[in-house]
């Protein structure tokens, strides 16, 4: 049993005693379907307790679960010295392939493994989860963002993600990361750069269409001039010579603007919040919107001041989250497929640094998205070349697992997967496992070889 | 459902033809094989217009001297690499398209490619051939195989086609997709997409197992991996499988610095495996049922950079081969000195090409593009 188990029994059991309420208890299916669109676990306590708790309460216990902070000493550590050099231009050519070949390469690997072993780690998987979906959101790519900045900006995500949907987006917008990702640092009042300006209504808060103007953008690109990095302090400056503060006209509202001016205006525009509501429902409900419904609760966290946590209980106390229809519906991104079974078979300290690797061949490099766009997600997940990439990921993973067994106590497995068959039979697949698979090693491979295995 | 998509699948007409038939009359498959040329292709030192001065003063470092081009006319010329080219130019079997592009070029890679491949600026609309042959010959089971590269030629809401590596490690590991043991009710459509899915990589994996299952494979050791995927290529259109369209991909074009070398090696792959592929299928008789076309993102900055390379750029031209090909230049003239940011400006609409393919060569009913045609097919 995992620590966080332990904690959550507690807390649990403390609900079950002071509160007699079994009214909309939850059934085994309802519990696999909260549990596994809300965290990364089907063999929670949540699923063996469920009959206790009623839908307000299991949901009440994932909104309100203490945020997690990766303790301090475990963040990776970076040569603050030499990656200034590395944007210096004082350093040669010759010199910076130098520097670049003796850290960069590791220190982007340790990020990666870091963020795993987080993942694994953290008491609050739906904050780890939005970590994930933040990322995926609000883009940025290792590959052109050095690692300190991804590092930085991924701590935004996971300490804001749960927060205030205001606040994340300034801290995003005032982090460096994103101007060096989308070439911000480069736009200046007398060349103009529009990369950043147009992701940002695009992609980050409105949505492509017609709530802007190509004018709108290049008004924005003016506001969000003059801003630098500064590569020694790895912090975000104002460079006030290099911005543009003239009067322009932004969404029919005018003057001097600056990121903060900008912010301000996007947050008033309707179209914000129903953009971030459609993207949750996505993640959370089904990949089909329902028009009317997100209209609703988009006016709900628009009236919030944009708490998140406000919006993600409106979705899961919708009545489209509990639809059965939309039950195993979702498709688990490769992510979400073998984190979710490191927790099943609970093996999960196994050789994490293999993990990001593993994920990667099924088409989900952490740090890497494909692009600005990030990973699409829902079907482009079961391409047929992902379909056989998924089957063999999981596959060296059970392989993995034979071998640990092998050189651990044999027990502990059989153990484990009976568990995992015998009382959480219907998790992972909805579904039960045949009377003749008998042998635990062959249940866990009939599970996770479940075509139904990929859903959510 | 399950009996519905059962009924679909049988409806599926067989993606190969049920009797091995060699006779060249019965050869009625028209292939296309895309190239896609990844980075970025500098257009100038491919087809290089020897007899304009701007060319040597923009590129101190990095042209090609007049001695080292294979003239093909008194302005233009193929880099030295492109020996191949120059022999099918000789004989009519390859179409030079130059000035090639699209209004507002993207010079981000991924969104250029994917310009291209959608033929639309729409991140949301589905790729062009998705298009083309859901509209005109919906009843395929699968209109490509995709050995490397991007895939947006072919997104959509359907799977329509197949990324693998390797045909034989495929057909291995097709047989991990068990659809008979893990058969289930689907209960929504993204279950159904996940089995028809699996229907579609058992069905293509059988019958390619059955069609060249004991196909005796050349040695690939020596190969580079263009050629690798180009004899691939080969083997299932001379097994008279009836997929229209294969796409393969060489890295490496991002040639921002130091790009002679690079630029020279690259060449020479595409130029030998392009060889290799057309000498091969001429032997078959398939050369006239074939179109190589060669693409890229964006072509490069007319000047060298700082470091002996170049700088992402736009217009460029492609290649477009095979024995049914009108041979010759097109596109007019490369002009270094009206430029656009030290751009060449484009032309000839992508889009353009893709008409002419659409109409001239696939015959469509249903064009999906309206854009005029061009004489090089």
């Amino acid at each position: 049993m995992l620590p966080t188990h332990r904690t959550l029994l507690k807390v649990i059991s403390f609900i079950i005693l002071s509160i007699n309420c079994h009214i909309y208890a939850l059934d085994l299916h309802d519990a696999k379907h909260l549990w596994s669109r809300t965290g990364f676990s089907s063999t929670n306590l949540l699923i063996s307790k469920h009959k206790q708790l009623s839908r307000d309460e299991a949901i009440k216990i994932i909104i309100d679960a203490p945020l997690y902070y990766p303790p301090e000493k475990s963040l990776p550590k970076f040569n603050k010295e030499l990656y200034a050099a590395l944007r210096s231009n004082k350093t040669s050519k010759k010199e910076k392939q130098q520097i670049k070949k003796k850290i960069l390469n590791k220190d982007r690997k340790n990020l990666q493994i870091w963020w795993y072993q987080q993942i694994l780690d953290t008491k609050n998987p739906l904050q780890e989860k939005m970590t994930v979906f933040w990322h995926n959101h609000f883009t940025s790519d290792l590959q052109k963002v050095f690692p300190p900045y991804m590092l930085k900006q991924n701590q935004i995500f996971r300490i804001h993600g749960l927060g205030n949907f205001k606040k994340l987006l300034n801290e995003f917008m005032h982090d460096p990361a994103i101007h060096i990702y989308l070439d911000n640092i480069k736009n200046k009042k007398q060349n103009p750069n529009e990369n950043l300006a147009r992701e940002l209504l695009e992609l980050f808060t409105l949505g492509e269409g017609s709530h802007y103007s190509e004018q709108d953008i290049k008004n924005i690109a003016k506001a969000l001039t003059g801003y630098r990095v500064d590569f020694n302090k790895q912090k975000l400056v104002f460079k006030k010579r290099q911005h543009d503060s003239s009067f322009v006209k932004i969404f029919n509202s005018s003057g001097s603007y600056s990121i903060d001016g900008v912010l301000k205006l996007i947050l008033s525009h309707p179209m914000t919040a129903k953009f971030i509501t459609e993207k949750f429902w996505r993640e959370f409900i089904s990949d089909k919107p329902d028009e009317k419904e997100i209209e609703r609760i988009s006016i709900i966290f628009r009236n919030s001041g944009y708490e998140i946590k406000e919006l993600i209980s409106e979705i899961l106390h919708s009545e489209s989250f509990w639809d059965k229809k939309n039950y195993n519906t979702l498709i688990k991104s490769p992510f979400d497929l073998l984190t979710s079974t490191l927790h099943l078979t609970q093996l999960n300290d196994s050789e994490v640094n293999k993990i990001p690797l593993l994920i990667s061949k099924s088409g989900q490099k952490l740090f890497y998205p494909p692009d600005v766009r990030g990973w699409r997600g829902g079907i482009y997940w079961l391409s047929t070349e992902l379909i056989i990439a998924r089957k063999k990921m999981l596959r060296k993973y059970i392989k993995k697992v034979i071998n640990n067994n092998k050189k651990t106590d044999p027990r502990y497995l059989s153990k484990v997967v009976n568990t995992i068959t015998k009382k959480h039979q219907f998790f992972a697949i909805g579904d039960t496992i045949p009377k003749k698979i008998t042998k635990p090693m062959s249940k866990l491979i009939y599970l996770l070889s479940h075509d139904k295995y990929n859903f959510k | 459902m399950e009996r519905r998509s059962f009924i679909k699948a049988a409806a599926y007409t067989s993606i190969l033809s049920s009797k091995i038939s060699w006779s060249q009359q019965e050869r009625k498959n028209k292939y296309l094989v895309l190239i896609e040329l990844k980075g970025g292709n500098d257009g100038l030192n491919t087809v290089i217009p020897y007899s304009d001065k701007l060319y040597y003063s923009k590129r101190p470092k990095i042209n090609i001297p007049p001695k080292d081009v294979i003239k093909i006319n008194s302005k233009i010329g193929l880099h030295p690499s492109l020996n191949y080219f120059a022999e099918l130019y000789q004989n009519n079997e390859i179409s030079i398209i130059q000035n090639v592009g699209y209004h507002k070029p993207n010079k981000s890679h991924f969104a250029s490619i994917d310009i291209w491949e959608r033929a639309s600026r729409d991140i949301r609309s589905n790729g062009w051939l998705y298009e083309l042959f859901r509209i005109n010959n919906p009843d395929r089971l699968i209109d490509s195989i995709v050995f490397s590269g991007s895939t947006g030629f072919f997104k959509g809401p359907k799977s329509n086609y197949i990324k693998i590596n390797s045909i034989s490690s495929f057909i291995k590991e097709a047989k991990l997709i068990d659809i008979t043991s893990t058969n289930f009710n689907a209960t929504n459509e993204n279950q159904q997409y996940l089995l028809d899915s699996n229907r579609l990589i058992n069905k293509v994996s059988t019958e390619l197992e059955n069609k060249i299952g004991q196909t005796k494979w050349k040695s690939m050791a020596n190969k580079t991996p263009l050629d690798r995927q180009l004899t691939q290529v080969s083997q299932l259109m001379n097994a008279n499988i009836k997929i229209p369209v294969f796409k393969v991909s060489i890295g490496g074009f991002d040639t921002h610095a130091d790009q002679g070398e690079v630029h020279h090696e690259l060449l020479n792959e595409l130029d030998n495996a392009v060889s290799s592929f057309s000498k091969y299928i001429k032997k078959q008789g398939l050369w006239d049922n074939t179109i190589v076309l060669t693409y890229s993102e964006f072509g490069r900055r007319i000047a060298e950079n700082g470091n002996n390379g170049t700088d992402h750029g736009e217009a460029s031209c492609m290649f477009c081969i095979g024995g049914n090909v009108k041979g010759g230049v097109f596109g007019g003239k490369v002009d270094l000195q009206s430029t656009h940011k030290d751009n060449l400006i484009y032309k000839v609409d992508f889009k353009e090409v893709y008409s002419t393919l659409e109409k001239k060569w696939f015959k469509a009913k249903h064009p999906t593009l309206s854009n005029t045609t061009i004489d090089f097919i």
